[in-house]
């Protein structure tokens, strides 16, 4: 069960566990936790437990409260947060993170009981919601430079491989797919009579690891790869 | 490129030659454990002939996961396989997960090693000129149509409920621990909703079905440009789906099935014919 750890000047003054479903905190003496401190409004801020996530809201407080040192409107607690109002801190422990998600398996849950409005836009509700990591940042980068091009392409052209997959040729005839991946950029035989060849060599359907300098050949393009030294964005 | 072979097969097709009560469909599947988990949990079927996708993925019940998401599967598909979409396409669909949750539920009240037991499940199947869309639980289906890609089914989460009910931004969605919390699945409750939906089928979409550890780690925009890159050789799009879901992390089993609606017969497409046609066009 995750808990806040309330101090002042840093030192531990109390603890709170969190057990109901909403808590409030402020300077009244009717709030689950009440802290006396004239900086705090009677009714500071709120904590909600919906499902694993506890989520702090500052309920338009005269002074504000800071999370991490940011102002707070409204956020998923995260592991160790610390919560800063008046001249008080409370520091939020968890025995859970977000990145433990990850290797959770799938269980079932409630759901939250609906509102008149959610259950009217029930079906036409349909949110795109992100993923829950950003990667590719460090991934390897790389070009090519066009030496001989069938159409659209002009030689000499630099085209950067910044998408997972970029392709030459054209569909439903002739096409090869240059993909991005951790380990580095591979080519691949997606369509078409003709493999396509590195340094002259053909390769057929398997995927190929590209290396700086190679020399691909394939749906009447010529091109000359450029891998970017990693520890240059490192 | 001057032009697009496809674009004039269609516009020069005579009207009376295009069959209107049928599409020609290529359809394919891949599902991956991942590279964290030893089992799969996830089932998959796809047929092009009878024209539909599933994807099932299991969960609870002492490694039964696995069971639940192949029973639910098999009891769809076993319906999907036979011709009547009787008494009409949407009931039809409703009745087929009814039936697959009844059989999950059962298996699972039989057997201690069962209890708990669930799937989610998402399915498409064509009727005539429309595809009919329904799931239950967190699996998706999108469709990429004119190169765009677009989310047809709302997930049964509880981060859904959280972000429909503005208890959280969409921005802090990344931050939930609530990400794998369904709030339906198959083989839980007698009663359960069903999500319907019904599309009209367009020559070139292509429909996506796929499980969590797919949408998960990959982004839909990632999704678009594989699918679109990759449209004309299916299972190599699936297979770079799969691997870039893997290349993220691969947290969960990785699993898609793709539908993509042709231009027309395969067969129908004579090279004799399309190079008439190019020497008229050049002349």
């Amino acid at each position: 069960m995750a808990k806040l750890v309330l101090s002042h000047n840093g030192k531990v003054i109390d603890q709170y566990f969190l057990k109901k479903t909403s808590i409030t905190i402020g300077r009244d003496k009717s709030n689950d936790i009440a802290i006396d401190d004239p900086l705090l409004s009677r009714e500071h801020a709120r904590i909600v437990s919906v499902g694993d996530d506890e989520i702090i809201e500052d309920l338009q407080s005269s002074n504000g409260t800071q999370i991490n040192g940011r102002p707070l409107t409204r956020q998923i607690l995260q592991h160790l947060d610390v919560i800063a109002l008046g001249s008080h801190q409370l520091r939020y422990q968890s025995s859970r993170t977000a990145s433990d998600a990850d290797l959770e398996r799938t269980i079932m849950i409630k759901a939250l009981p609906r509102t008149t409005q959610s259950d009217a836009d029930a079906d036409a509700a349909i949110l795109a919601i992100p993923v829950a990591h950003a990667a590719r940042a460090k991934w390897p980068r790389g070009s090519v430079i066009v030496l001989k091009s069938p159409v659209s392409h002009s030689s000499g052209e630099t085209i950067r491989l910044d998408e997972v997959v970029t392709t030459f040729g054209i569909p439903s005839e002739q096409l090869i797919v240059l993909t991005r991946r951790p380990q580095g950029v591979f080519v691949t035989h997606v369509e078409g009579k003709q493999f396509p060849s590195i340094n002259g060599q053909t390769i057929g359907t398997t995927p190929y690891a590209l290396r700086d300098g190679d020399l691909i050949e394939a749906a009447g393009y010529q091109l000359k790869f450029k891998l970017e030294s990693p520890t240059e964005h490192a | 490129m001057l032009y697009s072979a496809e674009i004039f097969l269609i516009e020069l097709i005579p009207a009376n030659k295009m069959k209107s009560d049928s599409v020609h469909l290529e359809v394919t599947s891949l599902t991956d454990p991942g590279r964290v988990r030893a089992l799969n949990e996830d089932a998959v079927a796809v047929d092009g002939e009878s024209g539909f996708a599933v994807v099932a993925d299991g969960m609870g019940g002492h490694r039964a996961g696995d069971v639940a998401s192949r029973m639910a599967l098999e009891s769809v598909v076993e319906r999907l396989r036979r011709q009547s979409r009787a008494p009409s396409p949407q009931r039809f669909a409703e009745q087929s997960i009814a039936a697959a949750n009844f059989t999950v539920l059962s298996a699972a009240r039989a057997k201690a090693e069962f209890k708990g037991m669930g799937t989610t499940l998402a399915m498409v199947f064509m009727h005539g000129q429309r595809a009919i869309l329904a799931h239950v639980g967190d699996s998706r289906i999108y469709r990429l149509r004119k190169g765009s890609l677009e989310l047809l089914t709302r997930d049964d989460t509880l981060l859904h409920d959280q972000l429909e009910q503005g208890l959280i931004g969409i921005e802090d969605a990344g931050d939930s621990h609530n990400r794998h919390m369904v709030t339906q699945a198959l083989g839980i409750h007698e009663q359960i909703t069903v999500h319907l939906h019904e599309e009209d089928v367009r020559r070139g979409d292509i429909y996506l079905l796929c499980t969590d550890g797919l949408n998960d780690l990959v982004d839909d925009k990632d999704i678009e440009v594989i699918i679109e890159a990759l449209k004309t050789n299916l299972p190599l799009a699936a297979f770079h789906l799969v691997q870039l879901a893997n290349d993220n992390g691969g947290y969960d089993n990785i699993t898609v099935a793709l539908i993509r609606v042709l231009n027309d017969a395969p067969t129908e497409i004579r090279p004799g014919w399309l190079s008439r046609l190019r020497n008229w066009m050049t002349s």
